[in-house]
């Protein structure tokens, strides 16, 4: 729902500031001290496919690279009720990999993390969640009157778990590569929700719709499951990644990880650690 | 209750003893064009000596031993009358008085009039007049009343469009905005572009920074107090104006002469029809359309000598749509007064006003939509008496209650006909006040207005108390520990306040005097906004258990004086401190819009303010105008934000300077110009950025601070020339011509850190200017009579 109303308010801003000419310029700023810090992040699932938790060192805002990768001695992920402990391997600098062989991660379970190095070991836990169903993909045009305008909005169509509690994160994927927009819901709502309005049913409009489509992408649909703290952690993202200017930008505040020094809780270092239970549903715009 | 009503009566009373062998000189003071009530004027019998001021009303009371005296009426904008009379009994009389030329036609006759403010036990309060702010060059030419006292001193905003004003360091949802003593919870259209009220249908405009009277409550830092016209009672009036933003029409006139009279304004905007031709191109502004409009009017009728009654009300909307979505707010208010004069002495006003502010939101595709909207509502009864005593005390006192109803979000989901809702429950509250001040004459050289506001607040039901963990984890929502329900009028929970009031004026000279006052305000209603401006989809909350109400404590010191040749200069120089309790904070990514469980997202603090401010003000002659300058800071602390350390409040700015001056070159032309100077607003900036979950540029600032740069100071030029029709006697026609931002300074609103911007996929800091450029602009504005 944000997404659609901060497009909205943007459509509303450009239409309404039209006239008055309001302008956007780069411009060189000194942003002063750029402290690096050690980032851990690692986003599990409960699929076959290769698990992936990636090491780096924050780098100065304005830098052109990406981050740079960080080596650490070992890294271990461990399922609390059956003990059994994930190695992770080293894959290249700042990237380690497990392959699965008949042991996915399993739903419903509590995982530890913990990472050393050198020193310091920083730990933190996770437990997976539920997701609901993508039964279908659909799309339409934007304007159905316009035939100039040749956008497409997708929407899937899928439904939230019965009970309370299904936390979920909505990752969408055009021609493969994930859209740094995305929708959070809290059982099927925006928001927690006293009455629990919602659950159970067709994941609602705007979280399950999508814009700027044209004929031939090709999009892809996840529903990852998260935790209550993981919840807080993407809404606090997507604001600070869609924050822009104007009136209604949002103070640029730091992210609240689940990572921290074993030998001090207060210490945390950024970066966050999941574990959830994914699904996905791929279409072809037409 | 009971028993402080039997006090104010007892108090009353106690003043009434000591009055008998005097006489008293009593009325209305009108303007003689229209028979407007003149509110505020000073009355005084010669000179300082015995001396009071007409009410917010229009009426006025001067008690005083038998004999001859010259009366003095003067109120700014208007001659000063001088009449001299042999009092031997009590005495009604209505006076008139007429407008000074140089303000009501523009003509060069240089007046003598004096301005009362050193004179007035009121300090930190700015008038304006209509004809004053019609003076000053305006964003598209259009007159406008929020944007006009954002040039007053100790006024400032978030920047250019940004609704609403911040007084003294407060935030702006601490100013209390009446429209005929309706509150206005938003007032601006077009974000804050331009405000709600029709300059057509106001009188005045008074700005109550500090030292605030006890009859004002309910918000912490000012007042800003609009009357609207009465409506001209003795011949039929239309005045308008056609611009390029909107077009105005307004129409007044008796309905019985000098018995009843009314004022019908309306504005209506078209920049979506001017803007068509240039966006055909765009489908999605093709098909965009955004408008406003605004109703304005009042009735009054004078039932008898002692009785009136008005009956007011504006209704306005901001609409905007796009395909798919659609987005509109605005206000409604209705006020009903009655006006009583129960002797010379006792005046009394009743107050019947509704007002509301909702707004809605909607998006929809072929086969499900989604609608939103919300409101805030109240209706309240208010009583006030204004008991002139004797020639040195004046008593206002009074009692209001007000009844809110919040509906924060009322949301529906409907898909191929299934819908959800997923409204919150509404919440309601009931405040209430008694207030008691008097304005005394200790000595001869020394006035002092002393008073108090009990308020008393109650937060009920039906409703959830929602009750938190003692301990949260910072940066999280708090954890909701248990959950109680109330049935329909059960007090979930209550607050009382005591709030005194204090002013005094030390007059050294008949031209110079120092002024102190203080106050202490209560604030039981709250804005949620954490964006950088506040915005028409902020929702107002009650005081709860958890949102406990906003506090304040204000000294001012000010030093006042006239000067030049017919005292036409005037100067004050003011400093305040201001201490701000129970401010709202939220946590990062705070869940602000339907959530029920918003108190779990809130933070709370304290804020202070301090600043001096200086004003040079020129009403009279060729040249007029006026120069403000304030040196301020605005700071807030709260656990949870910035190390939980002092941090600068994003409307902080440290100098602010207007220059506002309009010179009259003959009687048909005119110029003004004005020249704005503000720092910089901070804001925060990241250093460092990291990626996470797949997510690129996630951004860092490595030692939290809030608010750590600051975006470059904003300046700014306009000029203006209005140029008048040859006399015609029905008819009266001006064309103004005006340049916005004259010398086109790209003004910063913001800076931001952008990962992509422009689709360059590199990290960018970028300045975002609302107004980039020179807005030229004209209009024509009429009278016809």
């Amino acid at each position: 729902m944000f997404n659609s109303i901060k497009y909205f308010s943007l459509t509303l801003i450009i239409s309404t500031l039209f006239l008055l000419s309001s302008c956007e310029r780069a411009i060189d700023f000194d942003l002063g001290s750029a402290e690096s810090q050690l980032v851990v992040d690692a986003f599990l699932n409960n699929t076959s496919d290769s698990q992936f938790i990636f090491i780096s060192k924050s780098i100065p805002y304005l830098d052109k690279n990406g981050p740079s990768g960080y080596e650490v001695d070992s890294i271990i992920v461990v399922d609390q009720t059956t003990l059994k402990p994930y190695r992770f391997k080293k894959l290249r600098h700042g990237t380690y990999f497990y392959v699965p062989n008949n042991d996915s991660l399993t739903l419903g379970h509590q995982f530890y993390l913990a990472v050393f190095d050198k020193a310091k070991t920083y730990v933190s836990s996770s437990k997976m969640g539920r997701v609901g169903t993508i039964d279908s993909l659909i799309y339409e045009r934007e304007s159905p009157n316009n035939p100039k305008n040749l956008n497409f909005n997708a929407e899937f169509i899928g439904k939230d778990p019965v009970g309370v509690g299904d936390l979920v994160w909505i990752r969408e994927y055009k021609n493969d590569t994930l859209v740094k927009d995305f929708n959070v819901a809290y059982d099927n709502a925006f928001t927690p929700n006293d009455d629990r309005n919602g659950d159970g049913e067709l994941y609602i409009v705007p979280l399950r719709t999508f814009r700027g489509y044209t004929f031939g992408d090709k999009i892809t649909i996840e529903i990852y499951s998260i935790s209550p703290e993981c919840y807080y952690y993407l809404k606090q993202i997507d604001v600070q990644l869609n924050n822009t200017a104007g009136l209604f930008a949002q103070p640029v505040a730091n992210l609240n990880g689940n990572v921290f020094d074993a030998n001090n809780s207060k210490n945390k270092i950024l970066g966050f650690f999941n574990v959830g239970a994914s699904i996905k549903k791929s279409g072809i715009v037409k | 209750m009971k028993s402080v009503s039997f006090s104010i009566l007892f108090f009353v009373f106690l003043f009434n003893f000591n009055a008998q062998s005097n006489v008293t000189l009593s009325g209305y003071v009108k303007d003689t064009a229209n028979g407007e009530m003149v509110n505020g004027c000073n009355i005084s019998a010669d000179g300082v000596k015995f001396s009071t001021q007409a009410n917010s009303y229009g009426f006025y009371s001067i008690t005083l031993p038998a004999g001859k005296y010259v009366f003095k009426f003067s109120y700014n904008g208007y001659d000063t009358k001088n009449l001299t009379l042999d009092l031997k009994e009590t005495k009604n009389l209505n006076i008139e008085l007429t407008q000074t030329a140089a303000i009501s036609t523009g003509s060069a006759k240089v007046t003598k009039k004096k301005d009362n403010a050193v004179e007035k036990v009121d300090m930190s309060v700015n008038n304006l007049s209509i004809g004053q702010i019609k003076k000053i060059p305006a964003l598209f030419g259009e007159v406008d009343i929020v944007r006009s006292i954002q040039l007053l001193p100790g006024v400032t905003t978030v920047g250019e469009g940004a609704s609403g004003f911040n007084v003294r360091g407060g935030n702006i949802d601490q100013n209390l905005i009446l429209l005929d003593e309706a509150p206005v919870f938003n007032s601006s259209h077009l974000f804050g572009f331009f405000s709600v009220f029709n300059p057509d249908a106001v009188k005045d405009v008074k700005l109550i920074k500090g030292g605030i009277p006890a009859i004002y409550g309910g918000r912490l830092s000012s007042v800003l107090d609009v009357r609207m016209k009465d409506g001209n009672n003795k011949k039929f009036e239309v005045n308008g104006g056609i611009g390029l933003i909107f077009s105005r029409l307004s129409i007044e006139g008796p309905i019985k002469k000098n018995k009843a009279s009314f004022v019908f304004a309306i504005r209506r905007s078209y920049v979506d029809a001017l803007v068509k031709p240039f966006v055909q191109k765009n489908p999605d502004l093709k098909e965009a359309i955004f408008y406003f409009y605004d109703l304005t009017g009042k009735v009054n009728y004078n039932i008898n000598k002692n009785n009136k009654v008005f009956i007011s009300s504006y209704i306005g909307r901001d609409v905007f749509g796009a395909p798919g979505a659609k987005f509109d707010w605005g206000n409604t208010t209705l006020t009903g007064r009655w006006n009583h004069i129960f002797n010379k002495k006792l005046f009394l006003n009743t107050t019947l006003y509704y007002s509301n502010f909702s707004y809605g939101l909607g998006f929809k595709n072929n086969s499900a939509s989604f609608d939103w909207n919300s409101t805030i509502r109240n209706t309240s009864l208010k009583t006030d008496f204004s008991y002139f005593i004797n020639t040195k005390n004046t008593l206002n006192f009074g009692v209001v209650s007000t009844y809110y109803i919040f509906k924060p979000g009322n949301a529906t989901s409907k898909d191929n006909g299934v819908s959800v809702n997923f409204s919150l429950p509404e919440k309601f509250s009931l405040e209430t006040a008694i207030y008691a001040e008097n304005e005394q004459k200790l000595l001869k050289k020394l006035t002092i207005r002393y008073g108090a506001r009990f308020s008393n607040f109650e937060y009920i039901g039906k409703g959830t108390e929602y009750i938190l963990e003692d301990n949260p984890i910072p940066g999280q929502p708090k954890v909701i520990k248990e959950r109680k329900k109330y049935n329909k009028g059960e007090v979930i929970k209550t607050y009382n306040n005591l709030e005194p009031r204090f002013s005094a004026n030390y007059l050294f000279s008949k031209n110079a005097s120092i002024k102190l006052g203080y106050n202490r305000m209560a604030q039981y209603l709250h804005l949620i906004s954490n964006t950088a401006a506040s915005v028409p989809l902020d929702v107002w909350t009650p005081s709860t258990n958890n949102i406990k109400p906003q506090l304040a404590d204000q000294i001012a010191l000010g030093y006042f004086k006239n000067f030049g040749k017919t005292m036409d200069y005037e100067t004050s120089i003011e400093g305040f401190y201001k201490e701000m309790g129970n401010q709202i904070d939220y946590i990062d990514g705070a869940d602000l819009l339907l959530n029920t469980e918003l108190e779990t997202q809130l933070l709370k603090g304290k804020g202070r303010a301090f600043g001096l401010e200086l004003y040079l003000k020129k009403n009279v002659g060729k040249l007029n105008g006026w120069v403000s300058y304030t040196l301020s800071k605005s700071e807030r602390k709260v656990v949870g934000i910035n190390q939980n350390s002092w941090y600068a409040n994003r409307f902080d700015r440290r100098h602010n300077l207007n220059i506002i001056a309009t010179y009259s070159i003959s009687d048909r032309l005119s110029v003004s110009g004005n020249f704005v100077f503000a720092s910089g607003t901070p804001i925060t900036l990241p250093s460092t950025k990291y990626s996470v979950g797949g997510l690129q540029n996630v951004p860092q600032n490595p030692n939290d601070k809030r608010n750590n740069v600051r975006i470059p100071d904003y300046h700014r030029l306009d000029f203006s020339a209005t140029l008048k029709g040859k006399k015609k006697p029905r008819w009266e026609g001006e064309w103004v011509f005006s340049i916005y931002n004259a010398y086109a300074r790209k003004n910063a609103f913001s800076i931001y850190a952008t990962p992509n911007f422009k689709n360059n996929n590199t990290p960018t800091i970028v300045r975002y200017s609302v107004i980039g450029t020179v807005v030229p602009a004209i209009s024509y504005n009429f009278k016809f009579k």
